[in-house]
């Protein structure tokens, strides 16, 4: 059914593991470069607008340092996202511990959106980024995801430490309000 | 506008969108988005968040990769001096040590103390009974031989009385028996009788005492903290 690029995408991603494993460190350049960028947009999903690129970075260090336990049940891309989500959590439960910030709930925020509003040339572009800021936490993950990312529901629950019916459940909830605010 | 009929369809327009799927999946989205004004909708919504799409600043792949820890060969090229010097925190490690030499001195505590214990209730016996092995038989032999006047019918009181069981009674006995027969205690020469010399009674008496005696043994607390206590607590090394 989900066919060529992530198929592709995933016998690429073994490949360069397996150079990286027998001491290519160019594979480890190729995997970074295949990978940032999406980790550092996949970041300011989360609402990360500070050090993406210590976020990204810190992925990347954590996810190489296990590489070699890397199963390959889920695509190189979503174990990266887990880990990228993973740090994000613990980044905020440290924040929230200094009171500099408590965002840990499920509440809709703007944050993160609000921040590329400047990068936004047109309104219509505009419009969405404001539909998608004001769903749940947890719907614009989903949401976000799926579209732009292109994952699947069962790579989305994986990384939202969710299940498949969840995020498919917040991913039409999502569509919907999207629509609606869309068509208003 | 109306619900799709058929989520599942709904459900691939992202993957219809991203051109991700296989070309029978591909044909069967675009003819339902064709006649249903829901997915339609979606899709069109789907477009505009997909253009939406946020930039990202450029990131420093050349710092990523600087960070990054040696590829798993790299590190196992290291130097053996280095090698060696892990080796202390490999050997402190609880699953090594139950499988590295630890092991084989717990095996042998183990192995001595069942040998020790099971060579003790032998020994008891043949002493008690006088059956075993040949030497034992030959040693009783050679003091009926050198002693005929003390005959197990001698030691009736001895036996009946107060059974010698621990080495040191044993010896008592022996002292007392030498004693009587008025012989030097060095030369003194005794049979400790068999099964043939005591009663029914007497014997079952001995048995219930020896009995007894095992149990008393058995029951002793090995010395702590002891290699056979050591190795069931998977404990640190000393």
């Amino acid at each position: 059914m989900i066919q060529a690029d992530h198929r592709d995408d995933a016998s690429v991603d073994a490949v360069l593991i397996q150079q990286w494993m027998t001491g290519d460190q160019r594979a480890a350049t190729e995997i970074v470069a295949r990978h940032a960028e999406a980790l550092a947009r996949f970041a300011s999903r989360l609402g990360i607008t500070q050090d993406v690129d210590e976020l990204v970075q810190d992925t990347f260090i954590r996810a190489f340092g296990a590489l070699d336990r890397f199963r390959a049940e889920s695509s190189l891309r979503t174990w990266l996202f887990t880990i990228e989500r993973r740090l994000v959590i613990d980044r905020r439960r440290t924040q929230a511990r200094r009171g500099t910030d408590v965002d840990l709930d499920d509440a809709p925020l703007s944050t993160g959106f609000d921040a590329l509003d400047a990068l936004v040339a047109d309104e219509a572009s505009r419009r969405v980024i404001d539909a998608i800021a004001r769903l749940t936490r947890l719907q614009r993950d989903v949401f976000t995801l799926r579209v732009q990312e292109g994952r699947s529901y069962k790579e989305i629950a994986e990384i939202l430490d969710t299940t498949e019916g969840s995020a498919r459940v917040h991913y039409h909830n999502a569509m919907r309000a999207v629509r609606e605010y869309l068509d208003d | 506008m109306t619900e799709c009929r058929t989520p599942e369809l709904q459900d691939l327009l992202p993957d219809y969108l991203l051109e991700a799927l296989d070309d029978a999946e591909r044909l069967r989205v675009a003819t339902h988005v064709a006649a249903c004004d829901a997915c339609l909708a979606d899709l069109e919504v789907l477009r505009r968040v997909r253009r939406a799409r946020p930039p990202v600043a450029p990131v420093d792949v050349a710092g990523i990769i600087a960070a990054l820890p040696a590829a798993p060969a790299a590190r196992s090229a290291r130097p053996a001096l280095q090698l060696e010097r892990s080796a202390p925190a490999v050997r402190r490690a609880p699953a090594r040590r139950w499988s590295q030499g630890p092991s084989l001195w717990r095996m042998a505590a183990a192995i001595g103390v069942v040998l020790t214990g099971g060579m003790s209730v032998l020994v008891a016996r043949h002493g008690l009974t006088g059956g075993g092995d040949e030497t034992t038989e030959a040693a009783q032999v050679s003091e009926r031989a050198s002693a005929p006047t003390i005959e197990p019918t001698a030691v009736p009181v001895s036996v009946s009385g107060n059974v010698p069981v621990t080495a040191s009674e044993r010896s008592r006995t022996e002292s007392t028996v030498a004693t009587a027969a008025g012989a030097p205690r060095a030369d003194v020469a005794v049979s400790y009788g068999g099964s043939d010399d005591v009663t029914e009674g007497e014997l079952q008496q001995l048995l219930d005492r020896l009995e007894r005696w095992d149990g008393a043994t058995n029951a002793e607390p090995l010395p702590s903290p002891s290699p056979v206590q050591w190795s069931t607590r998977g404990g640190t090394l000393p």
